[in-house]
Order: C-alpha cells, then sequence, then structure tokens
C-alpha cells in the first residue's frame, strides 16, 4: 500500500515517515520560517529606502525636511513595525515547536532505552 | 495517538508553508500599499505647499483624517485583542464581529436605515475602504486579523458569567478535597512509619 493510499485510508504512518513528521518537518519549517523572514524583513527595509530616496530626490527643497520626516515615521509604524512583529511572532513560535520535537523525541528514547 | 480524520485533511508540507507565504504576503502587500499611497501623498503635499496651495493641502489632510479615524480605531480594537489574547487568553472585541458576521447583522442594519441614509453609505464606502487599506496601521492589522481567526474559537467565547457565592462554593470544595488529599497522605505516611 502506497503512502498516499494509506493516508486515504487513514491507516499509521510507518515509523520513518513519522519521524520525518515529527522531527524533520519542524526542523526544515524552522530553516524556512528563517528565510521568508528574512526576505519580509529585508523588502520592509528595501521599500523604506527607497521611498526615502524618492522623497528626497522628487520633493522641492524647502518642504524636504518635514516631507522626509512625516514618511519615515509613516514607514517605521506601518511596513517596519509590521515587518519586525510577524517576524518576531513567528520565529517565537518556530522555536517553541522546535523544542516540543525535540522534546518528544527525548521522551520517546528514553521509555525505548528502558523498556528494551 | 494520531487521528486519522485530521491526517486526512491537513495539507501537505508544500501545502502549510505556500500558505504561510500567501499570509506574509498579504501583510507586506499591505504595507507596502499603504507606503505606496503615502508617498504619493506626502509628494503631492510638498509640491502643492512649494506652489502656494497649503490651504488646499490643509482641508485635504482634514478630510482624508476625518475618514480615516473611525477606520483606524477599527484596526486598533484588532490589535487590541491580539495584545488581549496573549495575555488574558481571551478577545474583547472580536466576540462582537464573529456575532456581527454571523447574523449578517451589518446587512440588516443597513437595509433598516432610511433611504438617506443608505445611499451615503454607499457613496462613502469605496472612501472608507480605500482609508482602511491605505492607513498606516494597515499591515499591523491585517495581522492581527490572522492571528485572531487562525485563533481557536475558545479564545473568542464570553466568559461564562458565574455568581460570587458559586465561586465562593467552588473555592470551599476545592479546600475540602485538599484536605481530604494531605489527611490521605498523612495516613498514608503513618501506617509506613509502624
Amino acid at each position: 500500500m502506497s503512502t498516499q493510499q494509506k493516508k486515504r485510508n487513514g491507516a499509521p504512518y510507518s515509523p520513518a515517515i513519522a519521524t520525518v513528521r515529527e522531527v524533520a518537518y519542524p526542523r526544515l519549517e524552522f530553516i524556512v520560517t528563517i528565510l521568508m523572514d528574512t526576505a519580509v524583513i529585508l523588502t520592509a527595509v528595501a521599500a523604506r529606502w527607497i521611498v526615502l530616496r524618492g522623497v528626497a530626490v522628487l520633493s522641492p527643497a524647502e518642504t524636504l525636511p518635514w516631507a522626509v520626516r512625516t514618511l519615515e515615521w509613516i514607514a517605521d509604524v506601518g511596513v517596519v513595525s509590521a515587518a519586525a512583529i510577524y517576524t518576531a511572532f513567528d520565529l517565537s513560535k518556530r522555536v517553541v515547536l522546535m523544542g516540543r520535537s525535540f522534546f518528544s523525541l527525548f521522551r520517546k528514547r528514553r521509555h525505548d532505552e528502558s523498556t528494551s | 495517538m494520531t487521528n486519522p480524520q485530521a491526517d486526512r485533511e491537513r495539507p501537505g508540507f508544500l501545502g502549510i508553508q505556500a500558505r504561510r507565504v500567501v499570509l506574509r504576503w498579504f501583510v507586506i502587500a499591505a504595507a507596502l500599499r499603504s507606503l505606496a499611497f503615502w508617498t504619493l501623498a506626502i509628494l503631492g503635499a510638498a509640491w502643492l505647499v512649494h506652489w502656494g496651495f497649503g490651504w488646499a493641502v490643509a482641508v485635504l489632510a482634514g478630510a482624508w483624517f476625518y475618514f480615516l479615524i473611525p477606520v483606524v480605531l477599527t484596526q486598533l480594537q484588532l490589535i487590541v485583542d491580539v495584545l488581549s489574547c496573549g495575555i488574558t487568553g481571551r478577545s474583547i472585541f472580536f466576540p462582537r464581529v464573529l456575532e456581527m458576521i454571523e447574523n449578517d447583522e451589518l446587512n440588516k442594519r443597513r437595509m433598516s436605515q432610511p433611504p438617506r441614509v443608505r445611499r451615503y453609505i454607499r457613496a462613502t464606502q469605496l472612501i472608507y475602504k480605500v482609508a482602511g487599506d491605505t492607513s498606516p496601521l494597515a499591515a499591523v492589522a491585517t495581522w492581527s486579523l490572522i492571528v485572531l481567526i487562525r485563533m481557536p474559537l475558545t479564545a473568542h467565547r464570553k466568559a461564562i458569567p458565574v455568581a460570587r457565592s458559586e465561586i465562593y462554593k467552588a473555592i470551599d470544595i476545592g479546600h475540602k478535597v485538599e484536605h481530604a488529599a494531605v489527611e490521605a497522605f498523612a495516613e498514608r505516611m503513618l501506617a509506613g512509619a509502624r
């Protein structure tokens, strides 16, 4: 019976697949999370830099200070803080999930050693 | 113990990652949309001031903030709800939002308004939508909404009102259970010492 058939029938997974799901997936997810969150942060910082440069170049000289200051504030509140909050929340969640999977594996190993 | 039904319904690893990318895109798109709007608005305002139309900037900014304030307050409610869920485990405003969605309350209320009010609502709907999409808090509010929607429904249920006498009764029973457990433990200790 293939894995897909097993999945459809609701049959339990083989120990190897179960280990992949319990151990490898959280680790892979953690790596993917770091990559995705880095992309989010870089996008936010790049967007902030681009618009500030744009305003500095395109706005008239006498209104430049307040234009740049206002946009800086909006970019910090709207873009950089959103990216930072999302990233912090997501990373902390992943760390907790990784820790949980590590401890469950540790407990399982200790249980297997004590029963064997 | 695995649940076969839940296992069948759960998307695969790649499916989960794709969904996470989409959620991030929602947040970052909201942030970029708002930033693009404010960049254009500030550039426009700077040139209007430069050409001597400072009064027009003041009028436009006043009109915009008039439409933005209720939207920002709603977005702040979502952010406060996420904070509340993080601290107390319960949301404050979101249960009402869920209730309104479940009962189709907004449409019912709109239909009960006089035609003049309904025309005003229809005319200003788009302005409020744009104000919501371009608010500086749009990205954080979108993230808050995603978090609130993905939370278990128990976080949004209203707390069951319990009378003070019932709380005292529950505390009293709890103390009795504690005493019984301590007595049983002491008896076992004494039996072992004999």
